[in-house]
């Protein structure tokens, strides 16, 4: 966000209609949303408080149990020794054993706790915090804010002197909190699970986080409301600002923790003056806006022009479709009506077509008068010089035979 | 305000409104969203052009009711002021003109 901070009101925790001030949003509150970052550190972090869980190390292998081996047609499980009792003979040891030890026993020694990176568990600390600024996300966390005047909600110190729960529910609810916290006491109901056997019979959802400065009494006037919980504006809990790994929990600040973030976290510029060595994160992208960003001149005017597309109609077959063969080998209609035309008798082009075959037929007749009737023809002339050449070669060898005939007499 | 991509990309997965059935499209059931899909079109959380279509009923009479979203940079971070409803009027001519208006307004 590079635009100028907006400026966040501040409400009169007395009479919540009005305002009695004005404070520039802290930059904390303008961290990059990392869902991811906020996942990955609440998962992690959720496991520090576990307690460990395991199955006693010898259950199942407190006997002097021995594999009979074979030959006395049994299996070859170990069995309790002894006799005088049903445990005599029994299998034992194996997990498929009565009393047996489970497979892969639970063991205390794992690995129950993730430590986290101090700089990352701060980075998704700010953007839980600017998730907390946003109506969307806040919405879409599920609190029911509609009846709240101005997002992130800040109230006048004199909240935190506040020491009567019924008076700090009134002022909640004239802050707009109404639906929320009536949201909070519809959704009591029996835990699902053994859970309920084991001392956390009831669930229910969470409301609003409220970040203090100084607790004159705002933690115990809070803690009895359903729902609403408290936080110390320099000890913040991932935990609950994101419950489940979700962020955007619905946050009321008093006047005096939403002053100190800008101290405790600083700006971009500055660092964390409470935090040594911690800078808030920055965006990977500080103008997000992408279809701004894409419209906006400075990118329409060094575009190319748009590239026309050629979009294939329907397709059509030239031989049923008389345009598109026009279109194809123009002239062809033309030609196609004249064809149709010198079939029909009396028209001029039939009058055409016949001319011209007579004329044909005339040069023919005139061709074959001159070259295919008298002595000139080419068959007369191939078989006169055949003729030529017999008659010459009949007379060798007549005259040849003459001759042998003489020799012989 | 946080970008509209950037919020679509925060909430498109993770939602109290979102709704799902097997074989159907994803939908939500958020304010101001018009088909009641979870698309970042229709989105009434994410998207800065808003518009939703319901009916109101308010003892015996029904109105009909459209949802769009304040342009004003003061009413961004103010959740109850946001959306803005107008009523459609129900006339045969007048109702679909209003609806085009803000359609277009969008």
């Amino acid at each position: 966000m590079a635009t100028a901070r907006p400026v966040v009101s501040i409400y009169n925790f007395e009479n919540p209609s009005e305002k009695t001030g004005t404070m520039p949003m802290p930059v904390v509150l303008q961290s990059p949303l990392r869902p991811d970052l906020v996942r990955e550190v609440h998962r992690d972090m959720a496991k520090n408080k576990r307690q460990a869980y395991a199955v006693k190390p010898k259950a199942g292998y407190d006997t002097a149990a021995a594999s009979w081996c074979t030959g006395r047609a049994v299996a070859r499980i170990p069995r309790a020794p002894g006799g005088g009792t049903h445990r005599a003979g029994q299998a034992a040891f194996g997990n498929q054993a009565r009393g047996g030890g489970m497979f892969n026993p639970t063991t205390v020694w794992r690995r129950w706790h993730r430590r986290v990176n101090v700089t990352k568990k701060r980075h998704a600390v700010a953007c839980a915090l600017a998730a907390s600024a946003l109506p969307p996300l806040v919405m879409a966390r599920g609190h029911k804010i509609n009846q709240v005047a101005e997002l992130p909600l800040v109230v006048s110190d004199g909240i935190q002197s506040l020491t009567k729960t019924k008076q700090a529910k009134e002022t909640l609810k004239k802050l707009g909190c109404g639906e929320e916290l009536q949201k909070v006491i519809d959704s009591k109901s029996i835990r699902a699970g053994q859970g309920k056997a084991r001392n956390r019979r009831y669930v229910k959802r969470l409301g609003p986080l409220v970040i203090y400065n100084e607790d004159n009494g705002i933690t115990r006037a809070m803690r009895n409301i359903p729902g609403v919980e408290c936080a110390h504006v320099d000890r913040l809990n991932l935990l609950r600002l994101a419950p489940g790994g979700s962020f955007g929990r619905f946050v009321i600040f008093t006047e005096g923790a939403f002053k100190k973030l800008s101290d405790i976290y600083g700006t971009l510029k500055s660092g964390a003056p409470k935090k040594k060595g911690y800078t808030l994160p920055r965006a990977a992208m500080v103008n997000a806006d992408l279809s701004r960003i894409i419209n906006s001149t400075e990118v329409q005017s060094v575009l190319r022009p748009k590239m026309e597309r050629y979009t294939h109609g329907i397709k059509r077959n030239a031989l049923k479709s008389k345009e598109l063969m026009e279109e194809l080998n123009p002239g062809s209609t033309e030609r196609k009506a004249v064809q149709q035309k010198a079939s029909q008798k009396g028209t001029p082009e039939f009058d055409a077509v016949q001319k011209k075959k007579k004329a044909r037929i005339e040069e023919s007749k005139k061709y074959n008068k001159e070259h295919k009737k008298g002595d000139e023809t080419f068959y007369k002339t191939l078989m006169k010089a055949f003729e030529a050449k017999a008659a010459a070669d009949a007379a060798k060898k007549a005259a040849e035979k003459a001759d042998d005939e003489e020799d012989e007499e | 305000m946080a970008a509209p991509d950037l919020l679509w990309q925060c909430v498109k997965n993770q939602s109290c409104f979102i709704r799902k059935q097997k074989n159907f499209p994803v939908m939500t059931a958020e304010p101001g969203n018009l088909c009641g899909l979870n698309n970042f079109q229709f989105s009434g959380l994410a998207s800065k052009k808003v518009l939703g279509l319901d009916s109101k009923k308010v003892g015996k009479k029904e109105s009909i009711v459209l949802t769009t979203r304040s342009k004003r940079e003061s009413r961004q971070y103010r959740p109850g002021v946001v959306l803005v409803t107008t009523g459609i009027k129900k006339g045969k001519k007048q109702g679909p003109e209003q609806l085009k208006k803000a359609r277009f307004a969008r």
